[in-house]
């Protein structure tokens, strides 16, 4: 019964990162990467979750990503870094979700020529900036992808 | 998932119809759209606004200085906090039935589980049982809402407490029936009764009956604006750790941390002085953690007294909406006598303001909505009085722009009104009818500083209005099922910065770098940045050098809330003034070591005794008027509206906004962009419904409640802060920011009413029509009356 979420911000695992918002799968602040092999196409899938619902059990053969993966204050990964620049987080409580549905769609669409990262965050809320922030950090990142 | 019984009726011939036409060839091209889907493209945004070097750090655009902390996720936020070992959880039990008594509680099923530790219910409350909405910590016997807390279950984690408090049952007796709207508080004359000049009722100013005899036209309408949820990211949550003594630790997510102690106090009858209270930060505010967060500290301070341990509590999403209330649901009737060329002669309200069940802070609430009204318009002959319905729903509370967002919404509804019944443009009558420079309001406000005029027509010019204006009309002309709407609002916000008194400690260290603890909460706004650019500025040193401390109770107890838009700058000014102490005392050393770096001065100061903690307090004065100044601003708001579905595509807005000289750009333009899309979200998706018959709480988590997501926004979104506009009576020549871009949220409302009207008036019905908010889609749907009849293929 257990869902990643719980297990996540335990005692034992002390990932705080990951938020706990509605609790039901409709606000995103719980977002994590998933990543599993598809032994059909012979390659990872990279995926982003409501770890407050997914079950514990069902991680099982995956590899989760969560935001103290991506980097920390010292070192922070792109996404991170031009987020905070972009000033695309204000109270932040919805940030961790944020960076991490945009690092999920990134990794999932490693190829595609013009990404659309502002379809990734439709379950992403944000009460605080309005998202205008969140989107042009977002197309920092694209152009930034397709260059290299 | 429920009711919407008409719309849904509709909706099934309505998209039979545009499948028809989706398919059928050679079609009239005026039916053509209603075929297509709309197709949302990337969005995109612009904004201006201008800094001035020779103030750096302020003014600067600087993201938040915690922006690191929040991206890495390594920012702490109180349920991140670990539990000390032995902490037990509590969830509220709470009541499900709108009025009655309480009769008996049984927890023995959740009592039953391994690990649920204990029931607490009002026999557990050592002192007095009440919070600070005036509602009882935990009901005694009798209940005045759905939803209102009976107990709170103990279990050894936050799940199983969750899980057994659903399993405690309770007993009821003398259920009546309750009132759950702000029309059946109406119509039942279900008032509070108070003095009508604790809310400045009734306001008037002339004769109304002069006014009206002097008019070309007069008519009667109504106007309406639901509630709203806070909808903080972060919930609820707080711990209490017990020390030695009767000490307490409590780490709560609050934005009134100087109320908490006595409330406290009240309640377990320790003194204030054995509590301290720590606030990093909360994760989002907008008044819904002012008095609401109060009772859950209460509830579990008191449950650490019994069990000796430290008690946590993170209310679910769905316990937290059952239990608080938010925006209060304000309604006007109105009458309004007019000259054909719009000139108001005569306008008189009656308005009325849902307080729910308990009055709590309703008072302020409406006598700021009526002290606002009628907005940016000279009406010489004016009557309002107000009203305060008691329903048996939640006790509302301050939520971002209380009182001021119903003013303007319910005044531009009237001036739209105007303007639909004499065939006028709307921003024609609005222009008309505005204030002078000088001008006095009905409440004896001297608009000594008034900018509207300058503000509309530019934002007028920047958004290429009239254009837009004819392309909306050309649109509207060309295409039957869809139709665009265009308004623009004015929105004048009365601030006063007297109301709250804030202050700022500071301390230098050994090493020159500071430590700065103030009075005000970082809920988003960026307070502690501008605290820090502000200490940086007056101190004449690097912004890396300060650092600023969690609130603690010990350093600043007596302090105004972290609310009204005045906060940052009150903070900030006491960080000034406190800075400005140290700059005295150090003068001298300062005249006899001119070449002396930061960190050495710092050595001579410890050496000539100097103290380096210092400190001010900023309390304004109080002033015979109910403001010291206004922020204005306008926007322009334009919508696609699908006349079938009643869905709304928001296509482009215009903000011009006058922030003064802005402290911190970056901070102040993300506050007029979130700010902005909670007032749309407000009059667009945002609906509180409850059951009609026992008052339950249908919208009471994300299935039911939509705040706006990513796609919702306006796909070209433009703001501006006003430049060359210094405000002579703020700090700084600043401006408050925090929550009149709400208001302007209006604009999309009426964007989709002219659109509605539009379409309504080419099918032959009447362009004038009571449309209340949310916009959502079966309101906007039903508004506009498709008739079976009229869905035709040639």
């Amino acid at each position: 019964q257990q869902t990643l979420l719980h297990y996540l911000r335990s005692p034992d695992v002390r990932l705080t990162g990951t938020k706990l918002g509605c609790g039901e799968g409709g606000c995103g602040a719980c977002v994590v990467t998933l990543t599993h092999y598809d032994p059909k196409q012979k390659k990872l899938v990279h995926r982003a979750v409501n770890s407050c619902l997914f079950p514990l059990c069902l991680v099982d053969g995956h590899a989760v990503v969560t935001i103290e993966g991506l980097g920390n204050t010292k070192n922070l990964h792109p996404i991170q870094k031009t987020l905070a620049s972009c000033h695309g987080s204000q109270c932040g409580f919805c940030t961790p979700g944020m960076v991490m549905s945009l690092y999920s769609y990134m990794k999932a669409h490693p190829e595609q020529e013009k990404l659309d990262l502002e379809q990734c965050l439709d379950g992403n809320l944000c009460r605080c900036t309005g998202y205008r922030p969140i989107i042009d950090a977002a197309r920092i990142l694209e152009s930034s992808m397709n260059q290299s | 998932i429920y009711g919407r019984i008409q719309y849904r009726k509709n909706l099934v011939i309505n998209i039979f119809y545009k499948c028809f036409v989706s398919i059928l060839p050679s079609l009239p091209p005026t039916i053509v759209s209603a075929g297509t889907n709309y197709i949302r493209p990337l969005s995109s945004g612009k904004e201006a606004y201008q800094t001035n070097p020779g103030e750096y750090p302020l003014s600067q655009y600087i993201p938040k200085i915690e922006a690191k902390s929040q991206t890495s996720g390594e920012a702490q936020y109180v349920d991140d906090i670990p539990s000390p070992p032995g902490t037990l959880y509590g969830a509220y039990v709470l009541a499900n039935i709108g009025s009655g008594d309480l009769v008996s509680i049984d927890a023995s099923a959740a009592l039953a589980l391994p690990g649920v530790v204990d029931f607490l219910s009002a026999k557990d409350i050592p002192a007095t049982n009440i919070n600070a909405n005036g509602i009882e910590i935990f009901a005694s016997k009798t209940i005045i809402y759905n939803g209102q807390p009976i107990g709170m279950v103990l279990a050894q984690t936050q799940a199983l407490a969750n899980e057994a408090s659903g399993l405690v049952t309770a007993q009821y007796t003398n259920v009546k029936p309750g009132i759950y709207s702000i029309q059946d508080a109406i119509k039942a004359q279900s008032f509070y009764v108070i003095n009508p000049k604790d809310i400045n009722s009734p306001v008037s100013q002339g004769s109304v009956a002069t006014g009206f005899s002097q008019s070309d036209q007069v008519f009667t309408g109504s106007t309406a604006c639901g509630g709203q949820i806070h909808f903080h990211m972060e919930p609820q949550v707080c711990m209490v750790v017990p020390g030695e003594n009767s000490e307490f630790q409590i780490f709560s997510a609050t934005q009134i941390p100087s109320y908490m102690g006595s409330f406290l106090t009240s309640a377990t009858g320790i003194p204030a002085n054995k509590f301290t209270i720590s606030v990093r930060r909360c994760g989002g505010g907008y008044g819904g953690k002012l008095t609401n967060s109060i009772g859950p500290v209460q509830a579990i301070t008191i449950a650490s007294i019994k069990h000796r341990c430290p008690i946590r509590t993170v209310l679910t999403l769905n316990s937290n909406l059952r239990q608080f209330g938010g925006r209060h649901p304000a309604l006007a009737d109105y009458k309004v006598g007019v000259l054909n060329d719009g000139t108001i002669k005569a306008l008189q309200m009656s308005v009325y303001v849902d307080g729910g069940c308990a009055i709590a802070d309703t008072e302020p609430v409406a006598q700021t909505l009526l002290i606002n009204l009628p907005n940016c318009y000279n009406i010489q002959n004016y009557y309002v009085s107000g009203a305060i319905c008691k329903t048996n729903l939640q006790s509302n509370t301050y939520t971002r722009g209380p009182g001021w967002l119903p003013a303007v919404f319910l005044t531009e509804n009237i001036l739209e009104d105007i303007a639909n019944r004499l065939n006028l443009d709307p921003d024609v009558v609005k222009r008309k009818n505005f204030y002078n420079k000088g001008d006095v309001t009905p409440t004896g406000e001297i608009l000594r500083y008034w900018n509207m005029d300058t503000i509309w027509d530019q934002v007028k010019s920047s958004s290429d209005f009239e254009l837009r204006k004819a392309q909306v009309a050309q649109y509207n002309a060309a295409n039957k099922w869809t139709k665009k709407g265009l308004a623009l609002v004015p929105v004048k916000f009365g601030v006063n910065t007297t109301q709250n008194k804030h202050s700022a400690y500071m301390n230098i260290l050994n090493d020159g770098s500071v430590v700065v603890t103030h009075s005000g909460i970082e809920i988003g706004q960026g307070i502690n940045t501008k605290v820090a650019q502000a200490t940086a500025y007056i101190l004449g040193i690097p912004l890396s050098l300060i650092s600023v401390a969690p609130y603690n109770s010990n350093i600043v107890p007596d302090c105004g809330a972290t609310g009204g838009s005045v906060t940052s700058g009150l903070c900030a000014e006491a960080a000034i003034a406190a800075g400005k102490v140290f700059l005295q005392k150090i003068a001298p050393i300062r005249q006899q070591n001119p070449n002396a770096t930061w960190q050495q001065l710092i050595e001579l100061a410890i050496g000539n005794g100097i103290s380096l903690s210092f400190q001010a307090t900023v309390d304004h004065a109080s002033i015979p008027y109910n403001f010291d100044y206004f922020s204005y601003s306008a926007a322009v708001a334009q919508v696609q509206v699908d006349i079938l579905t009643g869905t709304v595509n928001v296509e482009r807005c215009d903000i011009l906004f006058d922030c003064g000289t802005s402290m911190n750009v970056a901070v102040d333009i993300g506050q007029v962009q979130g700010a902005f899309m909670m007032g749309l979200g407000y009059v667009l998706t945002e609906q509180m419904l409850y059951d009609p018959n026992d008052g339950t709480l249908i919208s009471d988590g994300t299935w039911e409640y939509k705040p706006p997501s990513v796609k919702d926004i306006p796909i070209d979104l433009r703001v501006a802060l006003l430049k060359n506009a210094p405000n002579p009576v703020n700090v700084l020549g600043s401006k408050a920011v925090g929550e009149p871009p709400l208001c302007l949220g209006t604009a999309v409302f009426l964007a989709i009413k002219a659109a509605i009207r539009s379409s309504r008036i080419e099918r032959g019905l009447p362009g004038f029509f009571t449309f209340y908010a949310p916009a959502t889609v079966d309101n906007v749907q039903l508004a506009c009356a498709v008739d079976p009849s009229q869905l035709v293929f040639s």
